[in-house]
């Protein structure tokens, strides 16, 4: 992959181990890999291949015990706990499998939390929010709870949350395991749509073929060493 | 937290409901706010260390006084009462029944007739236990024999015009109440001779300054006021020790609070780990999750302290008004010397609550840092490694 634009994220040589018993676990072993702006790269393997690790690991989310990680040319391994949570507020933007809405808040609120947390004005917020419930088919759903929508219309929400504050990075773990499968590909409609209409770069792992299919640039993850990259 | 607060009140109101009954009925029956003697009288009470200056006077200037509400001339001694074949040992009060009605409640404790007046025959009253081993009743007649000033062995008939009933035996078994004037005759007294007077003030609680600033008034070294708290040092202490009892509830009702906060929230929290995951991951600082919980738990004092005036108030109001009628349980009994009826009421305590309820946000506040603490330690990456439920 060859772009003149600055990489969103960038990990030389990361790897993460994790200890149980006495047996020691790979679960990132040596990754080096670079994610451009405009991006729609899809982290695929079979189960326990480290697509959740990595994901976290480039996320700010996790620490690797060795190599380095860049968002944005921060590196993150010298940041401290509060630092990184500022990072990921302002640059990156999670979807997670199980949407992981806070059931107090109504839709709405729930998408614009992220711009509450970077100090967006209330008007302000709204109208972003409003503009993107548009745009990705949740128009009238502003004010229900999470558990009075649909999974489909919750992991919306939750697009909506991850990407209204302009992330450079979107994150994305299986967004559409949850989902049966016209669902999933009316959410990865959607996904593609904002990747290609305004440019939101994500990275989003799956086991789904058919999810595969839609990526722009596909990276295999085997035993936690990139396999095939493309 | 809101019972904590609503039991911290109604507490607080009969602690000091009860407070203000002690002090009233120790001081209202027989003592007074506070008395004036000879230096010399207290405690050994002999009949020569009489106040050394001309009753008249000394009334006149005490009542032009505007501290004082009321002054009650006295003497006082012991002696022998005997009717028919029978006789106890009583402390013989000279008092004039119109001054004593302005500063003692005696003449409410009357259960028949009326306190002594001047008279041609004189007057007794005396308690019902001590009439019952005298074996008199209302006209019955009395002999007292004291001894007297002169040296000699004073002895007198009276006939007893009132028997009264304090509920304190030590009064209704061993007083004898004589008017003034009988009295000194009866011990050979001048008229302007007193032993004590009692002042009733605007209120019992500032009797230690008033005393003091009198004393600087009546300026004269050899006489002495003591405000009720050094003439009753049983009934002071009681104060004092109610005072700490309200201590006590403070802290328990605080500590209450405080593991009840501590409980709930962090019960809260770990339901919640989920949430407070996602919020880290999304970029919520953990500083920002702790002030998130500590304003949860204030929002939450709140709550409770609204539900405590709401539920709270009506229920003071009656404990205030009515009282709470122990009755059932017993006849009233008796502290330090002091008869409290059988009906506690409470009383106001504004101040006390307040300071109380603002003690326990911070309390609350304290004790919601822990769980908030626990939230904000929650690792973002064991929410999407899937080990958060
Ligand atoms: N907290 C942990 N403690 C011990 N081992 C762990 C831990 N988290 C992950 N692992 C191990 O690391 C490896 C990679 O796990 P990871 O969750 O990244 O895989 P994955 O590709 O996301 O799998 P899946 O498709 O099932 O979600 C696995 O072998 C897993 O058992
Ligand atoms: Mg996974």
């Amino acid at each position: 992959m060859t772009s003149h634009s600055k990489p969103a994220v960038r990990t030389d040589s990361v790897r993460k181990i994790f200890k149980s018993g006495d047996q020691t676990v790979a679960a990132v072993d040596g990754v080096t890999l670079e994610i451009h702006r405009g991006e729609f790269a899809a982290i695929a393997g079979p189960s326990g291949s480290g697509k959740t690790t990595l994901l976290n690991l480039i996320g700010a989310l996790d620490e690797p015990d060795e190599g380095k990680v860049w968002i944005d040319d921060t590196e993150i391994t010298t940041l401290s706990r509060g630092q990184r949570a500022d990072l990921r507020k302002d640059k990156i933007g999670f979807i997670f499998q199980s949407y992981n809405l806070i059931e107090v808040l109504s839709a709405l609120e729930n998408a614009e939390f992220v711009l509450l947390l970077q100090g967006v004005p209330p008007s302000e917020r709204r109208r972003r929010v409003t503009e993107m419930f548009k745009k990705i088919g949740l128009e009238g759903l502003e004010n229900r709870r999470p558990h009075q929508l649909s999974g489909g219309q919750q992991q919306r929400v939750a697009i909506a949350r991850a990407i209204v504050a302009s992330p450079s990075l979107v994150l994305a773990d299986e967004p559409t395991a949850n989902l049966d499968s016209a669902t999933g590909a009316a959410l990865l409609d959607v996904m593609q749509e904002l990747n290609q209409e305004i440019g939101t770069t994500f990275v989003f792992s799956t086991h789904d073929p058919r999810v595969m299919d839609r990526a722009s640039r596909l990276i295999r993850l085997v035993d936690g060493k990139i396999e095939d990259d493309h | 937290m809101a019972i904590g607060m609503i039991m911290l009140a109604f507490v607080l109101s009969i602690m000091a409901g009860m407070k203000r009954d002690m002090i009233n009925q120790g001081t209202s029956l027989l003592l007074g706010h506070m008395q004036i003697h000879a230096k010399d009288y207290r405690p050994d009470r002999s009949i020569y260390d009489a106040i050394p200056a001309g009753r008249s006077d000394l009334l006149g200037q005490l009542r032009g006084d505007p501290s004082v509400l009321g002054a009650a001339p006295r003497v006082s001694t012991f002696g022998l009462a005997s009717s028919g074949n029978k006789s106890i040992g009583v402390e013989i009060l000279g008092m004039e029944a119109a001054a004593e009605r302005n500063v003692t409640i005696l003449h409410e404790k009357l259960i028949e007739g009326s306190l002594p007046e001047p008279s041609e025959q004189s007057q007794i009253a005396i308690g019902e236990l001590a009439a019952k081993a005298l074996g008199v009743s209302l006209g019955g007649e009395v002999i007292l024999i004291a001894q007297a000033a002169d040296g000699s062995l004073g002895n007198d008939l009276f006939t007893v015009s009132g028997i009264f009933r304090s509920g304190l035996d030590l009064l209704d078994g061993g007083m004898a109440i004589l008017d003034l004037g009988a009295a000194q005759s009866l011990i050979a007294l001048p008229a302007e001779t007193i032993h004590e007077i009692a002042l009733r003030t605007a209120s019992p609680t500032d009797a230690k300054t008033v005393a003091s600033a009198l004393e600087r008034t009546l300026a004269n070294p050899a006489i002495e006021v003591s405000p009720w708290q050094t003439l009753t040092p049983e009934l002071s202490s009681w104060v004092a020790m109610s005072d700490s009892w309200s201590w006590i509830m403070y802290v328990i009702v605080f500590s209450l609070a405080a593991i009840s906060v501590l409980n709930t929230m962090l019960m809260a929290v770990f339901e919640r780990l989920r949430e407070f995951g996602v919020l880290a991951a999304i970029g919520m600082k953990p500083r920002s999750v702790v002030a998130l919980i500590v304003i949860e738990v204030t929002a939450l004092a709140g709550v409770s302290l609204l539900v405590a005036i709401a539920i709270g108030t009506p229920l003071l109001r009656r404990v205030v008004g009515k009282g709470i009628d122990l009755s059932s349980f017993s006849d009233g009994f008796s502290v330090t010397g002091v008869a409290v009826g059988p009906i506690i009421r409470g009383d106001w305590v504004f101040g006390d609550f307040a300071v109380g309820a603002a003690l326990l946000f911070v309390c609350a506040a304290l004790a919601g840092l822990y769980p908030a603490m626990r939230a904000a330690a929650v690792d973002p990456a064991r929410l999407t490694r899937g080990e958060i439920r």
